[in-house]
């Protein structure tokens, strides 16, 4: 098996608990307060409004035969790779201001600004980039992979349950488009990476479990309460 | 300053994985926080965790002992950073009629400490100078089958810590030590931490059989103050045993070494009754030349965290150090900057006011099950 199919393993099985914990289904059937709804959508610009500067560190530890592709998901990020792309992070802003959430947007910067924070300052595991690269590429791909199979499904759900118009779903519309082929191109490039930086197989997946231990689209896109709910914890 | 208000709250902070040993499966944190407020405008934080199978404390009792007895101790006293280890060791008792109320004790002495540090902005590195330039900390690897604990084994390589406990029962603790073993290589020290599972003809057979795996200690095998069983234990086993559940007080350590039975203690702040009751075992441990580490009990916060590290960097002589494991364990801390360890398990040096981290009151909030105010 290769390290991309075994990480593809990992990615299909948490999309799928991510897809039918309680507190997605709760919102795709439409049976969650209308506060539950904003809390999602504000928990979804949170998770993604640094993506830029998560690309652009994984363009740096990428190896060369990889960074062209990691570039141009940066490009597309920053809504440059083509004439009239639209920068990511501005879409989200739209999604916020769609959803009649404009006023929370200070909190919600500041908030996801200080998410950054945390993990810069959090201490290093591991003693190179070689690893911490591995294990920082395998969660941002993650959602690549997870929102090219459920992105259709959440513009779906806001549109039905939160009355969202078609031009603040313009993100997930989006995701679900291209982020096939990007989630193809992330195994690849995770594949890449493994060679390139000669890591053996048990030491490539003791990395990825690390980083993969937790099911971050339940954590980010809910909280750590469904993510303890969803493992039968609390 | 005065303490002119006192909260708890008792916290469930999830965890990210199962945590199991053979007297406890753990799926959250169960911290209860205490917060002072000085009439000087500071805030402390201090923390206890509460274990019935340890100190006989539960959330509630924490709560009623604070309450009833602790509270009226402190609210009308006069505290000083100025030997407030020493004071509160005064002001705050250890025991109440014969019960323990280490957990309790412990929220309640760090939080004083923080708060009246603050008030003389000065930190608990002032007061308990470093005598390390890093702390290097263990790690633990949970019961479960020798599958499971060679593959978290294999994790703790990969971030190259030098130390690491396994927790065991009696039915695989041989395979689990030896699939250990297999994945950390030769160089990492081991330690087997039984939680008073074995009998003593288990705990001679096991232990005679984990000598092929270098076992640097053996924590806990017998059931808690079994003495004289531990002192026969000893005498049959050449790997070094280690007193956890069987060490609260001064007392219980006083009769380990009555009856020979014991080479560690492992000290635990919570678990002792916080920084002056465990400074006095450590006295003690020393004068009779019985080793130690500092312990960390399952699922702490950054509070205790951080004054762990305080604390092991000012002893300088603990075999071994545990706690700090944060976000590794913990789906989210509760302070702005995580106190957790990192490559090679090394902790940096914790300055700062206080005891050196800014929680994050919004998380407090947010994992609070049960909260309480108190005023004069």
């Amino acid at each position: 098996m290769s390290i991309s199919a075994y990480v593809e393993g990992i990615y299909q099985n948490q999309t799928t608990a991510f897809l039918e914990c309680d507190a997605f289904l709760k919102l795709e059937n439409g049976l969650s307060d209308p506060a539950a709804y904003d809390a999602f959508i504000c928990n979804v610009y949170q998770t993604h409004q640094n993506s830029p500067k998560y690309f652009s560190f994984l363009m740096c530890v990428a190896p060369p035969k990889a960074t062209e592709r990691i570039k141009h998901n940066l490009l597309e990020e920053l809504g440059v790779d083509e004439e009239d792309g639209y920068a990511h992070p501005d879409l989200l802003e739209a999604l916020i201001h769609g959803a009649g959430l404009a006023h929370h947007m200070f909190f919600l910067r500041s908030a996801a600004q200080s998410s950054m924070r945390e993990t810069i300052c959090d201490p290093l595991l591991y003693a190179s980039l070689r690893e911490l690269g591995l294990a920082a590429m395998v969660e941002v791909f993650s959602f690549e992979y997870m929102l090219a199979h459920a992105s259709t499904r959440i513009a779906n759900m806001l549109a039905s349950h939160r009355g969202l118009g078609e031009e603040s779903l313009i993100w997930f519309r989006h995701h679900s488009e291209v982020d096939i082929a990007h989630a193809q191109e992330a195994l690849l490039t995770i594949d890449d990476t493994y060679a390139y930086y000669d890591f053996d197989e048990e030491e490539a997946k003791d990395i990825i479990d690390m980083a993969l231990r937790e099911n971050v689209f339940i954590k980010r896109y809910f909280d750590t309460f469904a993510l303890a709910q969803s493992m039968e914890f609390l | 300053m005065k303490i002119i208000k006192l909260s708890i709250d008792a916290l469930e902070i999830p965890f990210i994985e199962r945590f199991r040993h053979s007297l406890k499966d753990r799926t959250f944190s169960d911290s209860v926080i205490v917060r002072v407020e000085t009439d000087t405008g500071h805030v402390g934080y201090g923390e206890g965790v509460p274990r019935p199978y340890v100190t006989g404390e539960t959330v509630h009792s924490v709560v009623q002992h604070i309450t009833g007895v602790l509270w009226p101790q402190i609210s009308n006293e006069m505290i000083h950073s100025r030997s407030i280890v020493e004071l509160l060791m005064r002001l705050v008792p250890l025991s109440n009629l014969g019960e323990n109320h280490n957990a309790a004790r412990c929220a309640v002495e760090t939080a004083l400490i923080d708060a009246s540090l603050k008030g003389d902005a000065i930190g608990l590195h002032d007061i308990l100078p470093a005598r390390l330039p890093f702390v290097t900390y263990s790690g633990v690897i949970t019961a479960g089958s020798p599958k499971s604990v060679y593959k978290r084994a294999s994790q703790l390589k990969r971030i190259a810590l030098n130390h690491v406990k396994i927790k065991v029962g009696v039915h695989n603790a041989i395979e689990c030590v030896a699939a250990a073993r297999e994945a950390l290589g030769e160089q990492v020290v081991i330690r087997v931490d039984a939680n008073s599972s074995w009998s003593l003809k288990e705990a001679i057979e096991i232990l005679h059989a984990l000598n092929r795996y270098r076992v640097s200690s053996c924590e806990e095998p017998l059931p808690a103050r079994e003495w004289k069983q531990l002192a026969m234990l000893r005498q049959a086993t050449s790997i070094p045993l280690m007193a956890d559940e069987s060490l609260l007080s001064i007392e219980d350590a006083q009769s380990m070494v009555d009856h020979q039975a014991i080479d560690l203690f492992n000290i635990r702040l919570s678990k002792c009754g916080g920084i002056g009751p465990s400074l006095r075992i450590i006295d003690f441990a020393r004068k009779n030349n019985i080793g130690y580490q500092i312990g960390a009990h399952v699922g702490e916060t950054a509070i205790l965290s951080s004054i762990g590290r305080h604390f092991a960097a000012y002893v300088g002589d603990a075999q071994f150090v545990e706690g700090s494991y944060g976000t590794l364990l913990l789906t989210e801390d509760i302070a702005r900057t995580s106190p957790r360890f990192g490559h090679k398990g090394v902790g940096r040096l914790i300055k700062g006011h206080g005891i050196g981290v800014k929680i994050l009151e919004e998380r407090i909030i947010k994992y609070s099950v049960l909260h309480l105010d108190l005023m004069p």
